[in-house]
């Protein structure tokens, strides 16, 4: 019988050269399941939740993910940092122990009433059927608003991940400070300022963009002409 | 150097002849194509700015009908839409840089570069203007190619267009330039046209907060969007690099201070501790993998490569040698529970060597390889609980 790591190299030429390697993938984790199960069960009991029947759901997300993009990053993460974390074991119960994370972070966050950042005021009218209405539509327009922003956001990570970075501390993490910015960033206080400018400007410029682009088809083609010159 | 806008377009009748003299002599050699292009672009600028250039249309139309078909044909097939695409959104993208640039300097020249991308579209205009001219005059080959090509730059014009809100900083180049077309010409035009109004330019920096202004209902929505206070969710992704230890000094910093804020960010870094001394458990008794165990895509260790010499979930150390300078890092993992390292040489004991914050933690620089051959060193790790972690390390 192959050793683990017997099978995982063979794993990896069979991927290199476009082979299926589902079968020995399959069969390497089926190996590991027994500690996966226990770290599985280690991140319940820290989070106060989850039953046993949630381990074969883990576990599965866990093979998808680590087939997805584990091998990729087990391969770099062995080259940056030789040594005991160069086990695919150990990477792949780390992933394991992640998916455990999220899924119960997750179901957390959903307990939580509501989105965390959409408690904008709003004009409340005196009837009772108005008042359900306009808070209905509210909390539409909160929720848009909300996969708006961190759909730009991604964009701008992509795009500009300087000015996404200078973002991040500034607003998400409400440093409010450029000085503080600025040494986190290694930059001048002056670039601190432009950069959370930028970012800024294209964070609007992407919604604004985006939602040109919902419309487009409802629109007449030169619904912006209005602003021509 | 790029001469004046409209001195540009009226050299556009003298270069037209010259155009014309080498369709003539017909013996070019090579690929037709690039002198196909530039009598399109020329006699394309020309017909859509006849009140602003003074030249005969039917001189224009001559030339082009002195065109080839297979030389046509070659032109169109060399025709790179993907690459004007990336233009457009370059172009877009450094406007805003040239409203908000670093130094004066910088944002004149960005303005210059975005402008140039600009002017790619504008003479591809010209081009299918030349082309549908041509078609006007019988040529069926032309009016194939011009509507093939025609419903493909339209594409790329819905894709680039939204974007025209980024170029108002080039407002004053792009009024200049808009002012020459023909109007039959000009509504066409967006990437000169929308958003170009003097009211308009100063857009991005008011967006950008760099400057005060009143902002259309579209754009103060987008406003309202993008500065209502946010907390960020710590992705998967970056909880996973964070654990590896692959985390930028950015993502550990985000992270250290929202779990210092977080109820639900400290149990997450409690799940991933508790989870990370299960694994050591399940794993204690592995064989350690060999140097030589086969690992994918197998990758000489570069010369660079550390040596792990211990990996704890609060911390790890690493040892560099290289042929002139043996190096210990001290690497923070946990830089919630990470307090403090000190390194001391076993022939220094009483004296901590100093360090340097690098791009993977504490370094700690030992001295050349022959200066500490057969000493070891003690690393000495705090932990914010007040652990202490004492590690030999052999040089």
């Amino acid at each position: 019988m192959l050793t683990d790591d017997e099978l995982f190299a063979e794993i990896s030429r069979r991927k290199a050269q476009g082979q299926d390697y589902k079968k020995q993938l399959g069969e390497l984790v089926f190996r590991w399941r027994d500690a996966a199960t226990t770290v599985i069960r280690r991140v319940q009991g820290a989070f106060m939740r989850g039953s046993p029947d949630d381990a074969d759901e883990i576990f599965q997300d866990a093979v998808t993910k680590f087939m997805a993009k584990g091998l990729d990053q087990f391969r770099g993460v062995s080259e940056q940092v030789p040594g005991k974390a160069a086990s695919p074991k150990t990477f792949f119960l780390r992933i394991v122990k992640h998916c455990a994370i999220d899924r119960y972070r997750r179901q957390r966050e959903e307990l939580d009433e509501g989105p965390r950042d959409d408690d904008e005021d709003y004009e409340q009218p005196r009837h009772e059927a108005q008042k359900a209405m306009a808070e209905a539509r509210a909390k539409a327009d909160q929720g848009e608003a909300h996969e708006e922003y961190w759909a730009a956001w991604e964009r701008l990570k992509e795009e500009h991940p300087n000015e996404a970075a200078a973002w991040d501390l500034y607003h998400h993490q409400d440093m409010d400070d450029h000085a503080e910015v600025a040494r986190i960033l290694g930059i001048t206080v002056v670039n601190s300022y432009k950069r959370v400018s930028r970012a800024q400007a294209w964070l609007k410029l992407y919604v604004l963009e985006a939602r040109k682009r919902d419309e487009a088809p409802h629109a007449a083609p030169a619904d912006d002409e209005e602003n021509e010159s | 150097m790029i001469a004046p806008t409209p001195e540009r377009y009226s050299a556009r009748v003298e270069e037209l002849e010259s155009l014309r003299h080498e369709l003539e002599g017909g013996n070019r050699p090579g690929d037709p194509g690039p002198l196909v292009g530039r009598v399109l672009e020329a006699a394309g600028d020309l017909l859509r700015r006849t009140e602003a250039v003074k030249a005969e249309g039917g001189n224009v139309t001559a030339v082009l009908l002195l065109i080839p078909e297979a030389a046509l044909k070659s032109w169109s097939d060399g025709v790179q839409l993907p690459e004007l695409r990336t233009r457009l959104q370059r172009a877009a993208s450094q406007a805003v840089e040239a409203a908000i640039p670093d130094s004066p300097e910088e944002g004149e020249q960005l303005a210059g570069w975005a402008m140039q991308d600009l002017h790619a579209r504008d003479r591809l205009e010209s081009s299918l203007v030349a082309l549908e001219a041509l078609a006007s005059n019988g040529r069926g080959d032309a009016r194939v190619l011009f509507e093939r090509l025609r419903r493909a730059v339209e594409d790329v014009d819905s894709a680039c267009r939204p974007s025209a809100p980024a170029l108002s900083a080039l407002n004053g180049r792009r009024r200049t330039e808009a002012a020459l077309l023909d109007v039959a010409h000009r509504a066409r035009a967006w990437w000169y046209v929308v958003r170009s109004g003097i009211e308009d330019d100063a857009l991005v920096q008011v967006l950008g907060g760099e400057a005060k202004g009143r902002l259309p209902p579209a754009e103060k929505r987008a406003d309202g969007v993008v500065t209502r206070t946010r907390v960020r969710r710590i992705s998967y992704d970056e909880l996973f690099r964070f654990d590896l230890g692959l985390a930028t000094t950015v993502e550990a910093e985000v992270l250290r201070r929202q779990a210092a804020e977080d109820a639900e960010l400290k149990r997450v870094m409690a799940a991933m501790e508790e989870g990370e001394r299960a694994i050591e458990e399940v794993t204690k008794d592995d064989e350690p993998p060999l140097r030589s165990a086969p690992v994918p895509l197998p990758v000489e260790p570069r010369s660079s490569a550390p040596e792990v010499v211990e990996e704890r979930t609060e911390f790890k150390v690493l040892v560099f040698r290289t042929k002139t300078r043996v190096q210990v890092v001290v690497q923070p993992r946990r830089t919630d529970r990470f307090a403090a390292a000190a390194v001391f040489r076993s022939d220094e004991p009483e004296r901590g060597l100093p360090s340097r914050s690098g791009e993977l933690g504490h370094e700690f620089d030992l001295g050349a390889p022959e200066d500490v051959a057969g000493r070891t060193a003690r690393v000495v790790v705090r932990l914010v609980d007040g652990q202490t972690h004492a590690i030999e390390v052999k040089l």
